[in-house]
């Protein structure tokens, strides 16, 4: 017997029929009866003062229902609750080409453009920080003007004893990396429309990896109870981080729809997804590393500073990250980070695939190869004597209960050829090694709280139709999927009977979003003790209806999957299939168990709190991968 | 804004639209005729998201002018199978996991539908070069190539099916 039926197979993703036919919708697809179109007002300085803004010859233009401004909605927000730094429009001042100043809602794109133009600011222009460098060494005209200096944060971290570490050091290397600024450029450009409800209540579709937190932050800068607000994710264009924090544009939509009482659409072009930004920060890598003669990584110290942009957003995050996986994928005894988030006046930069990892990684890998070749070592011998001995606690206190790395090496020097390519290639070509890792689950909740992480709803109806209710976030990665897979397979039936109800927080149970690889390990470890805890309740059900215990029963997908010992088998009611393949097993006939309505609620609390998750591969210098690592994240 | 009456064959039927006579081609598609499936993407014509086939050739809708095209049989990705039923290249880029995000798989089927239709047996480097103009961030290519191969087997087993002699 195979140890699954439904999990491991490819399958196609359960949102396949609509995005191969078109009629799956995304938020730009969305109309509501009497929508407006919103269009943002940006700023042309990098960083200015606002004397005053005069919108009444944009409100006298016909077709114009709301302009919005800073006065309208003066809450700040941020995702970290220590980085509440942003207004959806800047009260007095602006801190980047493109910072959001005010909004229009008309009747037309056309004439909320028009509208735009006729909005006067009057701008009194500050001297503007671009490099970041230059900033930290700002006197005056800082940013923020809580932040002195233009630093958003600093961490200063050392693990083991560094000295001793270069000591014992035979080779030791000081290198200087620059990593340029990268964008996410998913395919679909953000989208927001939000519904103003005739009982005051308001409806917020939205392109969102997060939508629970877009449900906190609107109510907080619209000052209503998030019982007055529902969020609904429909279909996502891709991610990769650029919607893994409330975007001005979600807020912009919900502050005009409060105000001209009507639904609002507002979708940002091209252009405007680069002013909202969040992507990888510029990162400027000072690496010192010390190699034994035994080819043992003895001391590592870095000093990190990346340049974030305007605001806050997830830098904390991501130069903690950048220090913190510095100490985890090799036994690295001994380890200095000092880490700088630093403001200029940029669009602000956040969370992108690898959050924070991704530059210093590319740094200490290249360290790697360097001292690697002091030591006249293979690139691959030198990172087989630095493995770590999983399960450990690694010098940063990082807890690795799974690792994997050292078979991910051996496989891909095996396929990629590295025996017979290094160094053998003609001019121009070669093979290279590196390895990265992550870590997944997302061990802290943004905003501390004993609250669960993810809840999830599984519903067997009377006619056995199986509903989950799950707030996680599909965004392309197939996270509804993989839920639906893992019902299926605890209840023993085939994947096409589990109807998914996701990310809509007026029915389905919070869950964090779709960011740091969080999903299947923490919603689907939900699922997973959901569907344990129904298949319990059914099969005793059963049992108590035909008098046996109910360790004598069992689901199943199918009749082969189940024990000699089991003579009489159960299927589920109105199966969908001629063949009736999916069934619960077990005993006879008239399912007693289906006349009622069974609700069951899993709740995932974090239990592991790292798990490291190894990549390697190999790439030829003409950048084509030999090895591809893992499919894509969206 | 003066507006002019536009005549278009979309998908098999025949619609009329009042509209500026420099709409373009997409928005007339996505607002007039609520056919969403074609995306808006890049806003520089870069991104292949927006393509529909023009007299069976693959067009970026996001730079044509809806007016242009009065005489043409246009047909969006709603449009490449009857309602209800699958093409086998929607088939195969629905089972080989073509479709990751999605925002990108109207314009890929699109291209492929045209690859597929002036050339039913293409070559590995044929089909990367008829997908050369489609971008997908999710970095989908490898499962989007097996997608177009499952959609040339789908094909060639449904064309057996057809002219297989009835009993065998």
């Amino acid at each position: 017997m195979a140890p699954h039926s439904v999990i491991g197979k490819p399958l196609p993703m359960t949102d396949a029929p609509g995005k191969v036919t078109g009629l799956g919708k995304y938020a730009d697809d969305l109309v509501a009866p009497g929508m407006l179109f919103g269009k943002i007002l940006h700023s042309p300085h990098a960083h200015a003062r606002i004397r005053a803004i005069n919108t009444s010859k944009a409100e006298a233009l016909p077709g114009v229902k709301a302009v919005a401004t800073g006065r309208d909605a003066p809450n700040p927000y941020g995702i970290l609750p220590i980085g509440h730094d942003e207004c959806v429009f800047a009260l007095d001042r602006v801190r980047y080409i493109g910072d959001n100043v005010a909004a229009v809602a008309a009747t037309s794109a056309e004439i909320a453009e028009e509208a735009l133009e006729l909005i006067e600011v009057d701008y009194d222009p500050l001297p503007a920080w671009f490099d970041p460098l230059e900033s930290m060494k700002a006197a005056a005209d800082w940013i923020h003007e809580s932040k002195p200096h233009n630093i958003e944060k600093e961490y200063h971290h050392e693990f083991g004893n560094l000295e001793q570490g270069f000591a014992n050091a035979t080779f030791v290397r000081e290198e200087h990396y620059y990593a340029a600024e990268v964008t996410h450029a998913a395919m679909e450009p953000h989208s927001t429309l939000a519904i103003w409800e005739p009982n005051g209540r308001l409806t917020v579709h939205s392109s969102t990896q997060v939508p629970y937190y877009l449900h906190r932050t609107v109510s907080e800068v619209c000052e209503m109870p998030m019982s007055q607000i529902r969020v609904i994710k429909p279909l996502v264009g891709g991610g990769f981080g650029g919607k893994s924090e409330v975007i001005p544009l979600e807020v912009a939509a919900a502050v005009l729809a409060k105000k001209a009482k009507r639904p609002v659409k507002i979708t940002y072009t091209r252009e405007e997804v680069f002013y909202a930004h969040r992507g990888r920060p510029i990162t400027i890598v000072d690496l010192k590393v010390g190699l034994t003669r035994e080819g043992k990584i003895s001391a590592v110290a870095a000093r990190v500073v990346q340049d974030g942009g305007a605001y806050c957003g997830y830098g904390p995050v991501t130069v903690l990250y950048s220090g913190a996986l510095l100490g985890a994928i090799y036994d690295i005894p001994n380890v200095k980070y000092d880490g700088y988030r630093v403001l200029t006046n940029k669009p602000a930069c956040g969370a992108m695939r690898g959050h924070g990892t991704v530059n210093v990684r590319f740094a200490f890998e290249a360290m790697l190869d360097a001292l690697a070749h002091d030591a006249r070592l293979d690139p691959v011998e030198v990172r087989r004597r630095n493995l770590l001995r999983a399960p450990c606690i690694t010098v940063n206190g990082l807890r690795v209960t799974s690792y994997g790395l050292p078979e991910c090496i051996e496989r891909v020097v095996e396929r990629s050829g590295w025996a017979q390519k290094k160094g053998k290639l003609p001019y121009g070509r070669g093979v290279g090694m590196a390895c990265s890792h992550y870590v997944s689950g997302a061990a802290n909740p943004i905003i501390r709280s004993n609250m669960p992480h993810t809840t999830v709803h599984i519903k067997v109806d009377r006619d056995a139709a199986v509903t989950l209710y799950t707030g996680a976030s599909e965004i392309g990665q197939g996270s509804d999927t993989i839920q639906v897979q893992i019902v299926a397979e605890v209840l023993g039936v085939r994947p096409e009977r589990v109807k998914l109800v996701a990310a809509d927080t007026e029915l389905t149970p919070v869950d964090l979003g779709s960011y740091s690889s969080r999903v299947t390990f923490m919603a689907g470890n939900a699922c997973l003790e959901a569907a344990k805890q129904m298949r319990g309740q059914i099969l005793a059900a059963v049992a108590k209806k035909f008098g046996c215990e109910t360790r004598a029963c069992a689901c199943a997908s199918t009749k082969r999957r189940l024990r000699r010992s089991i003579s009489t088998v159960l299927w589920w009611p109105r199966a969908p299939t001629p063949r009736r393949k999916t069934l619960v097993a077990a005993i006879s006939r008239a399912p007693a168990w289906a006349r009622l309505p069974l609700t069951v609620t899993a709740r995932r609390w974090l239990r592991f709190p790292w798990t490291l998750r190894p990549v390697a591969c190999t790439s030829t210098a003409s950048s084509r991968r030999t090895t591809a690592a893992r499919r894509s994240t969206p | 804004m003066t507006k002019e009456l536009i005549r278009l064959k979309v998908n098999g039927e025949l619609r009329e639209i009042a509209a500026p006579a420099e709409k373009l081609l997409l928005d007339v598609l996505r607002e007039d005729l609520s056919l969403t499936g074609s995306k808006r993407g890049c806003d520089d014509s870069s991104c292949g998201c927006c393509a529909v086939l023009v007299d069976g050739v693959p067009m970026l809708s996001c730079v044509a002018i809806a007016s242009c095209y009065q005489d043409c049989e246009i047909v969006t990705v709603e449009g490449i199978a009857p309602p209800g039923e699958l093409d086998p290249v929607q088939e195969g880029y629905a089972v080989a996991g073509g479709a990751q995000c999605g925002y990108c798989t109207p314009g890929f089927l699109i291209a492929t539908k045209a690859l597929l239709d002036h050339n039913p047996n293409p070559t590995l480097e044929e089909i990367r070069l008829a997908l050369s103009s489609n971008l997908c961030r999710c970095t989908g290519y490898m499962q989007i190539y097996e997608s177009v191969k499952l959609a040339i087997e789908r094909a060639q087993a449904r064309e057996a099916a057809k002219t297989a002699p009835v009993g065998s």
